[in-house]
């Protein structure tokens, strides 16, 4: 695994880190506003009484006492010359809230400040100029809405981690669960790959996972029929090996221990047969391996000059172009002619048109319903067709593997000439093929 | 002389074979296809027949199940490329008395043609028949009238000894020794097993013959 890293620990801290930075941005924007709007509502109290005051102050009713709202407010009516005029009873009229140097200094408006005389911690003081040239000022201090803020911000520290934690234990949780499906299929996939044979995946309730377990195992499926396939080949391809070599092998056997047995010229005669019939086994079996192999080589060609050089002294009619590879095609058509000459009475047919080749027979034909069989490797149809026919038995597969790997066909029917008609379709210039 | 038939539609196999087996002066008739083989090994003037098992027109499995189920006792060698173990096995319980894979020596088909030959052609069926009563040794099926009966193993054993020799009488000591592997004093254990099988076949399968043993007879 990359980085060392499973990926539901990978997921997992990212969702729990994720969380954690919303809900820690979240807490410090709830404390921000929480704050602000309790300090705009000690602004309204602050200046209702401070607008209370400056109303005496114009009717000239100045009490000697002053009355604040809140508890713990504080209010002072202060002279040009930082004298206390009146203040409310919490507050001394020998100590003003600020200090005369400072409240010179201090525009009208409302401040948080920590040089006020009354109260522990920050103060809001609030300053008014009256008419008169005196000032009110007006105080309360923030402790209570402080303490609010610590509580909240303690309950969020507190909060936060724990609801990060919970949602991390959750994720963890919940992805073991949605993995194991995965685990499962990996584990699964381990056992058929160690048995090295066919075996098919468990196929899990999560659907996503179901349906690439049902994907996995389809492809697992043709795999194996695929290597089925093969290696029943290769035991045909063994067997009709073993036939020739054991006329060779019989045949050097007798003339041996029996060097009279065989007349003049027989014997060479044998061999020779059985050799060229083993060599073209291993011809063909080397070209069925090549099909699919290796790129065609395809081009615009003169498909009646390529059938005429392939089907020799047949006669071949017609004319017509296509786009193939044209050694490949010629094997085609060699391979379809000779089938055609094996079986024909006296009349082969050649005839070519654009993209097609079809190849005429005057023999016994094919009955409807063994004509897929023949192309099968090694099918030879029994009576007549017989092994000794003539024919390696994989001349109409390596035909259809070539013409279908150009994009065409190889079918078969029936002739008008009474017997097998074989057809190649292939495709033509401008098909795009 | 002795006389051989050569089922082989390899031309140059079956021209090898012909000169050869001449030449160890053997008289041989050689048959291209299944339907002349058969055809020539029924007619029976044929001392052993050398057989490939895949022939155009009639596969050599059919050409002996049909020698064998015509009662022509003519031993068989099978010739056939096909060597595996169940090949094998199959051509040997359809009746074949040897098999020889291809490719083979041509030395040893002519030694086991001659040890054929030593054993004479006596009726060796591959499914045992008495009467309406039939045993196939290589399957363990055993049928009466054409119905399927249900045997033990020892029965089948039992059953397969009498029959091998219909008519005629075995004692209980022959059955024991040839049926059951420890040979002990006891002989009532042939009197009990001959028992369950009159009860599964009826009464008159197994005769008794009266101080000398049992037979089958057909009826």
């Amino acid at each position: 695994m990359r980085g060392g890293w499973s990926l539901r620990l990978r997921l997992t801290l990212a969702a729990a880190g994720l969380t954690g930075i919303a809900l820690v941005v979240g807490a410090l924007l709830l404390t921000t506003v929480v704050s602000q709007s309790r300090i705009a509502a000690t602004d309204a109290v602050l200046s209702g009484t401070a607008e209370q005051v400056s109303a005496l102050v114009a009717e000239d009713r100045v009490p000697p006492v002053l009355a604040a709202d809140e508890p713990g407010e504080v209010v002072q009516l202060v002279d040009a010359s930082g004298r206390v005029v009146a203040t409310s009873p919490n507050a001394s009229r020998t100590l003003p809230v600020l200090a005369p140097a400072a409240l010179r200094e201090t525009p009208d408006g409302a401040a948080t400040r920590d040089d006020a005389a009354y109260g522990s911690g920050p103060v809001r003081v609030l300053v008014d100029t009256v008419p008169t040239g005196e000032r009110v000022v007006t105080a309360l201090p923030l402790d209570t809405i402080e303490g609010a803020l610590d509580a909240l911000r303690l309950s969020l520290g507190v909060v936060v981690p724990l609801l990060t934690l919970a949602l991390g234990l959750v994720t963890w949780v919940v992805l073991g669960r949605a993995l194991r499906p995965v685990e499962e299929l990996r584990a699964g996939a381990a056992r058929v790959s160690d048995v090295g044979g066919p075996g098919t995946l468990p196929v899990p309730a999560a659907q996503e996972i179901a349906a690439l377990a049902r994907t996995l195992n389809a492809m697992l499926d043709r795999l194996d029929a695929s290597a089925q396939r093969q290696s029943s080949f290769v035991a045909d391809a063994a067997h009709e090996l073993r036939s020739p070599i054991a006329a060779l092998r019989t045949s050097l056997e007798v003339a041996r221990a029996h060097p009279e047995a065989y007349e003049d010229a027989e014997l060479t005669a044998d061999l020779e047969h059985e050799v060229i019939r083993l060599q073209e086994l291993v011809d063909d079996l080397l070209v069925l391996a090549r099909v699919g192999a290796a790129p065609l080589e395809v081009r615009d060609v003169d498909l009646a000059g390529v059938a005429r050089a392939a089907a020799g002294e047949v006669e071949v009619r017609g004319e017509g172009r296509a786009v193939v590879d044209p050694s490949a095609v010629g094997r085609v058509v060699r391979n379809l002619v000779d089938n055609a000459r094996r079986f024909a009475r006296d009349r082969v047919v050649v005839e070519v048109r654009d993209g097609v080749v079809t190849v005429d027979d005057d023999g016994p034909g094919i009955a409807a319903p063994d004509r897929e069989r023949v192309f099968e490797r090694f099918t030879r149809l029994g009576s007549a067709r017989g092994r000794d026919s003539g024919g390696t038995g994989l001349g109409l597969a390596i035909a259809r593997e070539i013409a279908r790997e150009h994009g065409g066909d190889v079918t078969l029917g029936d002739s008008e000439l009474g017997g097998l008609r074989a057809t190649v379709t292939l495709p033509v210039p401008g098909s795009g093929g | 002389m002795v006389r051989i038939l050569v089922v082989e539609d390899e031309a140059v196999l079956a021209r090898a074979l012909r000169r050869g087996l001449q030449a160890e002066g053997f008289a041989v008739d050689v048959a291209p296809d299944g339907e002349t083989g058969l055809r020539l090994a029924l007619e029976g003037d044929h001392d052993v027949v050398v057989l490939d098992l895949m022939l155009p027109r009639r596969s050599g499995i059919d050409v002996l199940r049909t020698m064998r189920h015509e009662e022509v006792w003519t031993p068989v060698l099978v010739l056939s490329a096909r060597g595996t173990d169940d090949d094998v096995t199959h051509g040997l319980d359809v009746g074949a008395d040897d098999y020889l894979p291809k490719p083979f020596a041509f030395s040893v088909l002519v030694a086991r043609l001659r040890a054929l030959l030593r054993r004479g052609a006596p009726p060796r069926p591959a499914v045992l028949q008495v009467g309406t009563l039939t045993l196939d040794p290589a399957s363990r099926e055993v049928r009466q009238d054409g119905r399927d009966v249900e045997l033990t193993t020892r029965e089948t054993a039992l059953l397969e000894q009498l029959m091998r020799r219909p008519g005629e009488v075995l004692t209980k000591i022959e059955l024991r020794d040839h049926v059951w592997d420890a040979v002990g004093d006891d002989l009532n254990v042939v009197e009990v097993y001959v028992s369950y099988l009159r009860r599964k076949l009826g009464r008159e399968a197994i005769e008794t013959v009266r101080g000398v043993g049992y037979r089958v007879v057909g009826r």
